[in-house]
């Protein structure tokens, strides 16, 4: 009789475990202990045109074309390679047009990282150049340009426009500053520039 | 001999139900996506707005639709409260369902993208290592962060017109330490990616984290 209650309960004892081994929920944190809120927002930002060539502009009174000189400040400004923004800049001295269809205000940050190909200029991420970097600023239309231009470092630049209002479109440009040295590889080098757009919170 | 032989059993059979009820995670495939609904419509009124973190809210113009012929994504930012150690974060509890959104509670976790374009876009959608225009009142992140965050498709292709939702899931592991009361940390969604452009325009998502207390 001993024997017979000793096996039932051990038969009992293995269900129960694989029993729970099935049906226990975790005890872990899922989400349904953590709190989610998302508002209904959405961003929508899209750039034109997608290239620059510094020195491109024909008839700007800056010869040669086709090659950047060392040691020289270009514009994305369309009046000239050479021609500062104006305090404020207004529309025509900005190359690219972001048109904004988001539907919440949005925070706008240009990145300029290092060259690839040819001398592979990288960039100081302080604006100014030197002996093999450049430097580079973003500014768009409605800023004081001599104050106001923003550093475009490799990475984590300042915003260059905070809170640009929802289906906002907004015209903005790029200033560059190459390396203080001769080039030596005689090849084209390229970056890819980035804009990006946050949504805006105080 | 027999008695011991069943005293061991019974001994195995408390250790796995200990151990099934305090220690073990099992973790559960989220629930088969929703189809897209590139077409929706619109709350007439907003949600509320008021930010559980007591956070300057994020107003969205509701009256403005998405273009159908406009890369978009939705939502742009995330909140997330009394998240801990062991917190899996893949699916939507917000009990606030938005056809924008696409989320409905109990559904995976996601971020709804739409190519604009007449022809196929490829998207880039990555951990952002260094936030843009961050939240004063946030941390950054802490580095291993990176980690717990799984992204379905990194880079999705996107047929002309195409929306499409990239689940997004957050694993803490139960060993996770010391962690600010508050971080942010951001997923960037570029575009253009195997186009010729040099400037390409990026959307950034921000995920604002309330550690639990």
């Amino acid at each position: 009789m001993r024997r017979k209650i000793l096996r039932l309960l051990a038969v009992v004892g293995m269900a129960v475990a694989l029993l729970s081994l099935s049906v226990t929920p975790a005890l872990a944190d899922t989400s349904q202990d953590v709190t989610i809120t998302a508002q209904p927002a959405f961003m929508s930002i899209s750039n034109a045109p997608t290239t620059w060539v510094p020195n491109d502009i024909v008839g700007d009174g800056v010869t040669p074309k086709g090659y950047i000189s060392p040691d020289t400040v270009y514009h994305s400004n369309p009046l000239g390679d050479a021609t500062t923004p104006s305090d404020p800049v207004v529309d025509g001295e900005c190359r690219f047009t972001i048109t904004n269809t988001s539907n919440v205000a949005t925070d706008l940050t240009v990145n300029f990282p290092d060259h690839t190909g040819g001398d592979a200029s990288t960039n100081s991420d302080l604006g100014t150049n030197g002996a093999t970097t450049f430097g580079a600023y973003s500014y768009c239309t409605g800023m004081t340009y001599s104050t106001g231009k923003v550093i475009a470092k490799t990475t984590g630049s300042d915003a260059m426009k905070e809170n640009l209002a929802a289906t906002t479109d907004i015209k903005w440009g790029l200033t560059y500053e190459s390396q203080t040295n001769a080039w030596t590889s005689g090849t084209n080098m390229v970056s890819t520039v980035t804009i990006t757009a946050t949504v805006y919170m105080a | 001999m027999k008695r011991l032989f069943v005293v061991m059993l019974l001994t195995i059979a408390l250790v796995l139900s200990v151990a099934s009820v305090t220690g073990c995670h099992s973790y559960t495939e989220p629930a088969a996506p929703p189809p897209s609904t590139p077409e929706t419509t619109l709350p007439t009124t907003p949600p509320v707005t008021t930010s559980p973190s007591g956070q300057q809210p994020v107003i969205p113009n509701l009256t403005i639709r998405p273009s159908y012929d406009q890369h978009w994504i939705t939502p742009v930012v995330y909140e997330f409260h009394n998240v801990g150690a062991g917190s899996v974060i893949d699916t939507w509890t917000d009990t606030n369902t938005d056809p924008l959104l696409g989320h409905v509670r109990g559904q995976p976790l996601h971020l709804r993208l739409h190519n604009g374009n007449d022809v196929p876009a490829t998207f880039w959608v990555y951990y952002r290592d260094n936030r843009e225009s961050p939240r004063a009142d946030f941390a950054d992140a802490p580095y291993e962060v990176k980690s717990w965050v799984t992204i379905s498709e990194e880079y999705p292709m996107l047929q002309p017109k195409e929306t499409r939702d990239i689940y997004i899931s957050v694993i803490v592991p139960s060993t996770a330490g010391t962690m600010p009361p508050q971080f942010e940390f951001q997923i960037t969604v570029r575009t253009g990616i195997g186009e010729a452009s040099i400037v390409k325009p990026e959307m950034n998502t921000r995920w604002l984290v309330t550690w639990k207390k």
